[in-house]
C-alpha cells in the first residue's frame, strides 16, 4: 500500500511537471483502482457495470482538470478519493440514491482493488467535442488526438501560445460540464 | 467512448502544471480583504489618534490579537479545504486554538486588574 502510495505520487510529481508517459501511466494505473472502486460500491445498490465506467471516467476528467489543486507535498491518495467520492455522491444524488446506502470508507479502500476490465462507457466524448465552440474543439482536436504541439497549433489557428493554452483548458472544462448535463435527470 | 481512449485524450501533449496557484489566488484574495477592511475602515472612522497613549493602545492590541486568532487558523483552513481532500490534512484541534487564545487573553485582562473592577471589566463596553 505504502508502495503504491510512493509510486502514484512519483508518477504524479512527473505529469505536473508535463511528463506526458508518467501522467498516462498514472492515469492508467488510477482508472483500474477507480473502476474497481465504483464497481464494488454501484453492485451494492444494483448499478450496472456502464455506469461504474462512467463514474470513472467522469473522475478521471476531473483529475485532470483540477491536477492544479493537488500539493506535491501531500499525500495523492487522499485528494483522489475525495475526488472520487464527490463524483460519486453527485451521482447518486442525481440518481435518488443515498451515500447512506453505502458504507463509510476511507482513501486506502480506493487501492484495495484493481480492475482493468474496461467496458464502453455511455459517454460519447468525441461527440461532444463537435458541441463545443469552434476555438475549443479544433485546439482540442490538434494537441489531444491529433498529438500537436502547442506550438505547432498556436502557428496554424494563427493564435499565441497561451490563447491556444487557455482554449485547450476552457474546452476541457466545458466537456466535463456537458457530461454533467447529460447524466443529470431530465 | 473507452476509458483506455480518454486516457490517451488527457495524457496528450500534458502541460506543465503549476501547484501553487491555488494558494495564491487564496493569499491574493485574503490581503485584498485586508486591504479594503481597512481602507473601509480608515474611511468611515478616520485614523486613531488616540492610539499613542497606552491606556487605548493594549486594548487595540488586545483586540487585534482576538481577530488575528479567529482570522489565522480560518485562513488555514480555507487554503487547505480548498484542495480535494484537504479535510484530512486539517487538524480539528485547530478549531480550539481561537476559544483558547480568546481564554487566555480573558485572563491576563482579569488578573491585569483588581478583583474590585472585574465586573467593570466584564460588563463595560468602554
Amino acid at each position: 500500500m505504502v508502495a503504491n502510495e510512493a509510486e502514484l505520487r512519483s508518477l504524479m510529481r512527473a505529469g505536473l511537471r508535463g511528463d506526458a508517459a508518467a501522467y498516462r501511466v498514472l492515469l492508467s494505473r488510477l482508472s483500474a483502482n477507480l473502476r474497481a472502486y465504483y464497481k464494488g460500491k454501484l453492485a451494492r445498490i444494483g448499478r450496472t457495470a456502464t455506469e461504474a465506467e462512467d463514474l470513472t471516467q467522469e473522475a478521471l476528467m476531473a483529475i485532470h482538470t483540477r491536477r492544479h489543486t493537488y500539493d506535491p507535498s501531500a499525500p495523492l491518495l487522499p485528494w483522489v478519493h475525495a475526488i472520487a467520492r464527490y463524483k460519486l455522491i453527485d451521482h447518486l444524488r442525481q440518481t435518488r440514491a443515498s451515500m447512506s446506502d453505502l458504507p463509510i470508507e476511507n482513501a486506502e479502500d480506493l487501492v484495495a482493488q484493481d480492475d482493468h476490465a474496461a467496458i464502453e462507457s455511455a459517454y460519447d466524448v468525441k461527440g461532444m467535442l463537435n458541441q463545443l465552440p469552434d476555438k475549443m474543439r479544433r485546439t482540442i482536436q490538434l494537441t489531444k488526438l491529433e498529438g500537436l504541439s502547442v506550438a505547432e497549433v498556436a502557428s496554424r489557428c494563427n493564435m499565441s501560445e497561451s490563447d491556444v493554452k487557455v482554449s485547450v483548458h476552457r474546452g476541457m472544462k466545458a466537456l466535463m460540464a456537458s457530461i454533467g448535463r447529460k447524466r443529470a435527470p431530465q | 467512448m473507452r476509458t483506455d481512449e480518454l486516457i490517451e485524450l488527457l495524457s496528450t501533449n500534458v502541460e506543465p502544471v503549476d501547484h501553487r496557484q491555488t494558494a495564491r489566488s487564496i493569499h491574493i484574495a485574503i490581503a485584498a480583504g485586508i486591504v479594503v477592511a481597512l481602507g473601509v475602515v480608515f474611511i468611515t472612522l478616520g485614523p486613531r489618534t488616540d492610539l499613542i497613549s497606552v491606556g487605548a493602545l493594549i486594548p487595540a492590541l488586545f483586540k487585534i490579537a482576538a481577530t488575528a486568532v479567529l482570522f489565522i487558523p480560518a485562513s488555514i483552513f480555507l487554503i487547505r479545504l480548498a484542495r480535494p481532500g484537504g479535510e484530512y490534512r486539517t487538524p480539528v484541534a485547530l478549531i480550539a486554538l481561537p476559544f483558547i487564545t480568546i481564554m487566555v487573553l480573558a485572563v491576563i485582562t482579569l488578573t491585569s486588574a483588581p478583583g474590585s473592577h472585574w465586573k467593570e471589566t466584564i460588563l463595560s463596553d468602554e
